[in-house]
């Protein structure tokens, strides 16, 4: 098995910058050694010719050495969510051991346990093939597998070391999850391609954040939508202004600005599993209004197109395409996406002009109504800013069986004890909406169904919202 | 304040985390030590926020962000220590 030279980018760091977490802090200078030790730990039992390791991620720092011992030997790797099933493709299992000693002794540190699942004879994937895999919920909330070229990986993390200006004076807190791609993509790999110094966080708890922020003095924070809200609840300083970047969920003009005047910048980030970073809030605009409203500007090295006038889907041509998804046994599923092709992102926007756009919803949470696009979203997010009692809004279309137009249902959580008034409501948006965004009938339960990423389920409140309304 | 107080503390702070969050455990589920995250009542981060709001609300006093550590959280019996000072000093500040 040949090295390639990939990892020795990340030697190029100031010896003396750090990787940390609460137990274990490793300097880059400590890299090369760490690696020959990972190299005796990974030749025991020849697991450096594994056909695929599947790797229980937590946030440490000895994740750090571990990825970086893997690039450097093109050994194929999945980052696993802790309470995933590694799938049949993976031949073992990487976990790190609870109440591990301090230090980085990988035998006394982590395990590689066989996946009794992995089947050899049919496998599709071949050992050493410098494959990088995550695991994406979708929104069906079923896994999928999505397959990257390590090079791949490492120019996308690039695109996101330029933007956000990472640099060896940087400090870097990483309090979500290393094993997605918001984590690795846009946190860890363009960190340490920078040499800055890391501090990483397991869970994203609230209080751990403020505690890792107070210690650590970090210049950038990733945070999730979710923290943004809790922080903003909270309602107390940090111990210093730093720049959050967010991910996920659009995160409303009005919420985005106490955040900004609160505890500083925020960028928003857009992206996917498979395609990774794609645009950020712009980083250089002082307009805090137009940044607020989720004005995106592409990252380098990536173009968008507006399928359509005004708005329609997002094309993306990007620099590090993923190589495709996988099934269950390794085999690529769909053709390799290339450079040089438009990729479906599946999301709609409208062209805000200068090159920047916006992002209006899911293609799928879309609806033509009369000859207008619809953003089922957009409704959604209207209803919970108009009235306050409902915590959580889905809008879906349902086919008329009479022939007439389509139903717009709303399935609303309300948190109060009373539920409001259907005519008042409807009266509200018939004032606040446009014709073709206020929906039919209106739906009001106490907890919402959601899938195990939080995100409500579309598909089981579509079959069920009348029973869960007898309920 | 007295040591009976200190109790009716940690009773009210019981009361509120069975009440008020949602969470599905009993005021009799909750031992004095019990940590309030990491390996006791294992609260999620939103719990834990909520928790801060109430507690601040309902003693009418305010935590210091530097307050804001995992020590706090410890035991309710060290959440109620800190909120014991917290009341007495508001008692004990003379009006202007």
């Amino acid at each position: 098995m040949s090295d390639n030279r990939l990892h020795t980018v990340f030697f190029d760091a100031p010896p003396h910058n750090r990787i940390g977490d609460k137990d274990v802090s490793i300097s880059y200078g400590d890299l090369p050694a760490i690696l020959l030790q990972l190299d005796a730990f990974f030749s025991a039992g020849h697991k450096r010719q594994l056909h695929c390791l599947a790797i229980r991620t937590e946030n440490n720092a000895l994740i750090a050495g571990v990825i970086i011992y893997l690039l450097s030997k093109n050994i194929n790797f999945l980052l696993l969510p802790v309470n995933q099933a590694p799938p049949a493709f993976c031949d073992a299992v990487l976990t790190f051991r609870d109440n591990r000693p301090a230090g980085v002794d990988p035998h006394r540190s982590m395990e590689i346990l066989p996946n009794h699942l992995f089947n050899k004879a049919v496998t599709g994937m071949q050992p050493a093939s410098g494959l990088v895999l995550f695991t994406s919920s979708g929104t069906s909330g079923r896994p999928k597998y999505v397959c990257f070229q390590q090079q791949q990986l490492i120019r996308n993390a690039a695109n996101c070391r330029e933007r956000f200006r990472y640099n060896p004076d940087t400090k870097v807190l990483i309090p979500v999850p290393v094993g997605h791609m918001y984590g690795m993509g846009a946190g860890l790999l363009p960190a340490m391609l920078a040499g800055a110094n890391i501090f990483l966080t397991d869970r994203s708890n609230i209080v751990k954040l403020y505690e890792s922020i107070k210690q650590f003095q970090p210049d950038i924070v990733l945070i999730t939508p979710v923290i943004a809200r809790m922080m903003l609840l909270l309602d107390k300083p940090v111990a210093v202004k730093t720049t959050c970047i967010t991910a996920g969920e659009i995160i409303k003009p009005e919420t985005f600005k106490q955040f900004e005047n609160k505890f500083g910048c925020l960028i928003n980030l857009y992206g996917s599993t498979e395609q990774g970073a794609i645009a950020t809030s712009p980083v250089d605009e002082t307009d805090s209004v137009s940044k607020s409203e989720g004005i995106l500007q592409p990252l380098p090295q990536v173009a968008i197109k507006i399928d359509g006038e005004e708005k329609g889907e997002i094309l993306c041509r990007h620099n590090a395409p993923f190589h495709g998804y996988v099934d269950e046994h390794g085999y690529v599923l769909a053709a390799p996406a290339e450079a040089t092709s438009w990729y479906s992102t599946s999301d709609v926007a409208c062209d805000t002009g200068n090159g920047y756009f916006k992002i209006m919803g899911r293609k799928d949470n879309c609806i033509n109504r009369s000859g207008f696009l619809v953003s089922l979203e957009k409704i959604e997010e209207t209803l919970e800013d108009l009235f306050k009692m409902i915590s959580k809004a889905v809008v879906f279309e349902l086919d008329n069986n009479r022939g007439l137009s389509n139903r717009l249902i709303a399935v609303c959580e309300v948190q109060e004890d009373d539920f409001p008034d259907h005519l008042h409501i409807k009266e509200t948006c018939r004032l606040q909406m446009t014709r073709h965004q206020v929906p039919d009938e209106f739906y009001f339960i106490r907890n919402m169904a959601r899938l195990h990423n939080g995100k409500p389920d579309r598909q089981f409140l579509m079959q069920h919202y009348q029973t869960l309304l007898k309920n | 304040m007295n040591e009976v107080t200190i109790a009716a503390i940690k009773e009210k702070i019981k009361h509120i985390i069975a009440n008020d969050l949602d969470v599905n455990i009993s005021i009799d589920e909750i031992p004095d030590d019990a940590s309030l995250y990491d390996g006791g009542l294992g609260l999620d981060s939103i719990a834990i926020v909520n928790f801060i709001v109430i507690i601040e609300k309902k003693f009418n006093i305010s935590f210091d962000e530097n307050e804001i550590n995992a020590k706090l959280f410890n035991s309710i019996t060290d959440l109620a220590g800190v909120v014991h000072t917290k009341v007495s000093e508001k008692i004990d500040t003379p009006l202007a």
